[in-house]
């Protein structure tokens, strides 16, 4: 597969993830699916209620080469989150999940430590694990040692609309990561996913901003072409920035005047 | 006297060169037709740099380098001095005046000279020593090593290594004996040509040396320094695998610090003579490119180079220089340099002169990184 | 105490009590909740059963179990 996309030793022809969260309602959300092409779908665990309104595994089982990736959200610690994750497993019968924890429910920031702790025990027990981070360089290259498949910094807070916020951190965290960097959460419009792929991002995650859009459909092809788009220019290779220093007085005399 | 080698000519792979890691590999961006599937290291820039812009480039690009080494680094430069322990050695490498078939008094530093000599250095007001010794051989093995490290780490801040290529248990050794950095120089990332020069010795095995520095960061070495010695091969396909091991590094030990030397080979009277010398021009464009395209990493000059050069350089780009270097056994009791070093050394300023020119050109010597204090 | 056959069980099915005839399986546990099995992830008194393990659970009276299911999140 060309440029395919490499996690935890499998392939994928799409580097647009997207989250099945907000949508008005499943209809809405399957057509997002498919508008997106994404091949990596997340999706949250619930106790069955009896009143239960949509089932979601059928439609999304629906659409040919999706791969179902559970998340922990709603896990506060890690052992939380390990018991989602192995749960998440029997449902999903795929081996990823989205390690996410984020006690605080109001900017729903990760617990870098619990996170870290889960993602240890989850690499040890076999599964894939895409952790949401927060665009830490450092704690990334923990998440790496742990054997996490991939990490997952965040452009800017669950929903908040507010774009690549981190993005000094992102270009740090990128240039030393040995494994893929997808950005998850913040992101508002399809320009800020290309620039996330321009950046380096292997992929992006996008939810929010495809589910609330006025047309779902449309904004997650939009989406899909902006990550495209931004994965072809990093492939094609940005141009230099211009160097705007001008010295006052030549540095370089001392070379007199001799080229290479 | 004159050594005889104590290897035969093929004590290396007798199977031809080595096949190099993609990483040490800069074939892909030295073809100009062919584009690199992806470039995740940006090595396209470092390549543009070095080759396609014009000469006029060269000032623009050391606007830059000043700018973003005062930036990362402030306006100081960082000093260390190297001490020859022995050039007794096992190995032939064809550029080398300690190479075991030279005409060459073979000497060895004796702990009580190891001492003196330390302490003579520490006079000068050094911090941070760099222990040399040649290839592997029975004079200078691990355990002399190991001792001279526990020596001079009882008396500086920060003690580092130039010597053969070691297992990891041996960097592991050295590093509890307080040894905080290796600087080992591939010499050449060409295989072909590194089988050439290395003509016998356990040195000729390529592969062992270039992975060296990942086997000391991963055994617990806080920094490596690694380099191309310019003047063996195609300068541009050295220095672009030379910045290509330092990004696999930067990405595989995150926790190492990497550092980046140029050392070259210039024609000299008397000594080996460089098959592709590499002029200032050229190295002053491959430093700033350097700094241009690796603004975090250290990059150091070492007084193998004239002073004017040195001076030059210093701040726009470089920022680590080492400092009254002898390259002779026993160097720096005697106060001036005799012949028959490993090289010539080309700016003889003592401490105090070399901190004059730094200080008039507005920037501080440090003589101390950190406090080994800290060190378990 | 001498064993006897019960006649129900109580069993606390996402935080409901449920009082079920016999010893009841994972399927009757299921139905009563109206939830399918085969889309269900259990939590038997906070143990993940693999889903290979269904047909071999025995409850015991006083078990918590969680039945799981997918939703949608991001």
């Amino acid at each position: 597969m060309k440029d395919a996309l490499l996690l935890g030793g499998y392939e994928f022809d799409s580097r647009l993830m997207i989250g099945t969260g907000k949508f008005s309602d499943v209809a809405a959300m399957t057509a997002a699916a498919r508008a997106s092409g994404a091949r990596l779908v997340t999706v949250a665990l619930s106790r069955f209620h009896r009143a239960a309104s949509d089932d979601l595994y059928q439609p999304l089982a629906a659409i040919p080469g999706l791969t179902l990736v559970p998340n922990t959200s709603g896990a506060r610690t890690a052992d939380e989150a390990v018991r989602a994750a192995m749960l998440g497993r029997e449902l999903s019968g795929s081996p990823f999940v989205k390690v996410e924890i984020h006690p605080n429910p109001r900017h729903l920031l990760p617990d870098p430590i619990e996170t870290h702790e889960a993602c240890r025990r989850l690499a040890k027990e076999g599964f894939a694990v895409l952790p949401y981070i927060p665009a830490d360089p450092v704690l990334a290259k923990r998440l790496e040692d742990a054997g996490c498949a991939a990490v997952m910094p965040l452009g800017s807070a669950i929903g908040s609309g507010r774009g690549l916020q981190t993005a000094e951190m992102l270009r740090l965290l990128i240039q030393d990561s040995l494994v893929p960097v997808i950005v998850d959460a913040g992101l508002r419009a399809p320009s800020e996913a290309a620039a996330a792929m321009e950046m380096g991002c292997a992929g992006v995650l996008v939810n929010s901003a495809i589910a609330v859009a006025k047309n779902p459909a449309a904004m997650a092809a939009a989406f899909a072409a902006a990550v495209q788009a931004g994965r072809a220019a990093r492939l094609a290779g940005l141009m230099d920035c211009g160097e705007s220093a001008s010295p006052t007085s030549p540095l370089t005399s001392f070379l007199g005047g001799q080229e290479a | 006297m004159s050594a005889s080698p104590s290897f035969p000519a093929a004590s290396g792979p007798a199977t031809g060169p080595a096949v190099r890691p993609d990483w040490a590999d800069p074939g892909p961006w030295l073809d100009a037709s062919a584009i690199p599937e992806r470039d995740d290291d940006d090595v396209g820039r470092l390549v543009r740099l070095l080759r396609d812009d014009p000469p006029a480039a060269l000032e623009r690009m050391a606007g830059e380098a000043e700018r973003l080494t005062r930036c990362r680094f402030g306006r100081v430069i960082q000093l260390y001095a190297p001490l020859y322990l022995s050039n007794y050695c096992s190995s032939g490498c064809a550029y080398c005046g300690y190479a075991a078939d030279r005409r060459q008094n073979r000497l060895r530093l004796e702990p009580d000279e190891i001492e003196a000599e330390l302490e003579a250095m520490q006079r000068m007001g050094i911090d941070d020593a760099l222990l040399l010794t040649g290839e592997r051989c029975p004079e200078a093995g691990m355990d002399y090593l190991a001792d001279a490290v526990a020596r001079a780490a009882r008396r500086f801040d920060h003690v580092g290594i130039e010597s053969f290529a070691m297992s990891a248990d041996e960097y592991q050794r050295l590093a509890d004996a307080g040894c905080a950095s290796l600087t080992i120089y591939q010499e050449t990332y060409d295989p072909a040509l590194y089988q050439d020069l290395h003509r016998w010795g356990p040195k000729r095995d390529y592969l062992f040396r270039l992975e060296a520095p990942d086997r000391a960061l991963a055994a617990g070495m806080r920094a490596v320094g690694i380099g191309a010695l310019l003047g063996l091969g195609d300068p541009i396909a050295d220095v672009v695998a030379l910045y290509r091991h330092a990004r696999h590094l930067q990405r595989r030990h995150w926790r190492g610090g990497v550092a980046v030397s140029f050392p070259r080979v210039r024609p000299e009277p008397g000594y080996w003579q460089p098959r592709r010398p590499v002029g200032d021009a050229l190295l002053a464009r491959v430093i700033f490119a350097f700094r241009l395209c690796l603004p975090d990493t250290p990059l150091a000059l070492s007084t193998r180079e004239q002073a004017a050069f040195r001076d030059g350089m210093a701040g726009i780009g470089i920022n680590r220089m080492s400092v009254a270097s002898r390259t002779t056994v026993g160097g720096y009791r005697r106060a001036v340099e005799g012949d028959g070093g490993q090289f010539a050394v080309r700016d003889t300023r003592d401490v105090d002169a070399f901190c004059r020119m730094l200080r008039r050109k507005g920037l501080e010597p440090v003589f101390k990184n950190w406090a080994a204090i800290f060190n378990e | 105490m001498a064993f006897t056959f019960a006649e129900s069980m109580k069993l606390t099915v996402n935080g409901e009590t449920l009082e079920l005839p016999g010893e009841p399986s994972l399927a009757d546990v299921c139905r009563t909740l109206g939830a399918n099995a085969e889309r269900a992830a259990v939590l038997l008194n906070d143990t993940v059963i693999p889903r290979t393990q269904y047909d071999r659970i025995r409850f015991r009276e006083g078990d918590r179990i969680d039945l799981v299911t997918l939703v949608a999140g991001g």
